[in-house]
């Protein structure tokens, strides 16, 4: 939670477009695009008509239109819901209305950490390949879908990053066709012995794919 | 009555209506018309015309305001733009560029 929290009293209504990245306590109306990194609470009594995308939400009011959110939406039992609902977490209390889609999966690299508790999430493939990059706190929606996969392929070669010197060892290797990347890790084992004995497996491929990507170049 | 807060990280790019008083500590860009008062905050930045009771400035204000009772510009606020007001207040170092109209012909 930021330092202050932002209220629309009930008498108040916001037409527009609203952001920020402190909570929000809506007790009156708003009708366009929230987009917070933080809570959202509906109260009883208020009545949001928004494409909202937040961190969480708590709705015991009206709301109409699409809600994301990074971690959890919950739908008190005074709510009147009706729209598509984005959140690894979907909390419906007893005596809550809702009209719409729920989509507990739709959010790609948005599980920071906590939440991967939830148990629908777990065997979806994508999500743990999602979940290292946790650096990003507050990652893509929905409509903007990255590719995960690339981030943590990426992470391995990171500490061998300087060329070392069986790069030179290396370059015969390279000579049968390699077009993928990951054949030349396959064929780390035959080259290894001849080069170093000492490095392990993995800095040895690393440093070979850069070859290989140099000839390409 | 229960006040409404734009917190200081808020940015409101629209139209604010309503019967409650209003705290602006953020920005707010567009128009807000109360039939309350606004307290324009020092944090905060207005970019809007309002159309409101009374208004109280420590902020930044870019605009036009039609206050029905007083307006108030603090020390530390800072006005461009038109005011038409029955009473208006401007504190010893506060910046003020615009028109001024209190409607003394009527």
């Amino acid at each position: 939670m930021a330092e202050a929290t932002t209220i629309i009293a009930a008498g108040t209504t916001i037409r527009g477009h609203l952001q920020g990245t402190e909570d929000l306590l809506v007790q009156g109306a708003v009708q366009g695009t929230v987009r917070l990194d933080g809570a959202i609470t509906v109260d009883a009594g208020a009545r949001v008509d928004a494409d909202a995308e937040v961190v969480a939400a708590s709705v015991a009011g009206i709301f109409v239109g699409r809600l994301a959110a990074a971690e959890v939406i919950e739908l008190e039992a005074t709510a009147r819901v009706r729209g598509d609902l984005f959140a690894p977490r979907i909390v419906i209390r007893d005596g809550a209305t809702f009209d719409g889609t729920l989509d507990t999966l739709a959010l790609p690299g948005a599980v920071p950490a906590g939440p991967s508790s939830t148990p629908a999430a777990t065997p979806v493939a994508p999500r743990p390949a999602a979940a290292p990059p946790a650096s990003n706190p507050r990652p893509a929606f929905p409509p903007v879908t990255r590719p995960p996969v690339s981030a943590p392929v990426a992470l391995p070669p990171a500490p061998v990053a300087p060329p070392p010197a069986p790069v030179v060892v290396a370059a015969p290797a390279p000579v049968p066709v390699e077009t993928t990347i990951q054949t030349p890790a396959l064929e780390a084992s035959p080259v290894e012995p001849d080069a170093d004995d000492d490095e392990p497996e993995l800095p040895d491929a690393a440093a070979r794919k850069q070859v290989v990507v140099k000839k390409r170049k | 009555m229960a006040n409404t807060v734009i917190g200081s990280t808020i940015v409101i790019d629209g139209e604010i209506t309503g019967s409650d008083a209003l705290v602006v500590q953020g920005a707010v860009k567009g128009r807000i018309q109360l039939t309350e008062s606004v307290f324009v905050e020092n944090s905060a930045r207005l970019e809007a015309d309002l159309d409101v009771e009374t208004v109280e400035i420590g902020g930044v204000v870019t605009g036009n305001i039609n206050a029905r009772g007083k307006v108030e510009i603090k020390a530390e606020g800072k006005m461009v733009g038109d005011i038409k007001a029955p009473r208006i207040l401007i504190a010893d170092g506060a910046l003020f560029k615009g028109n001024i109209d209190m409607d003394v012909g009527r």
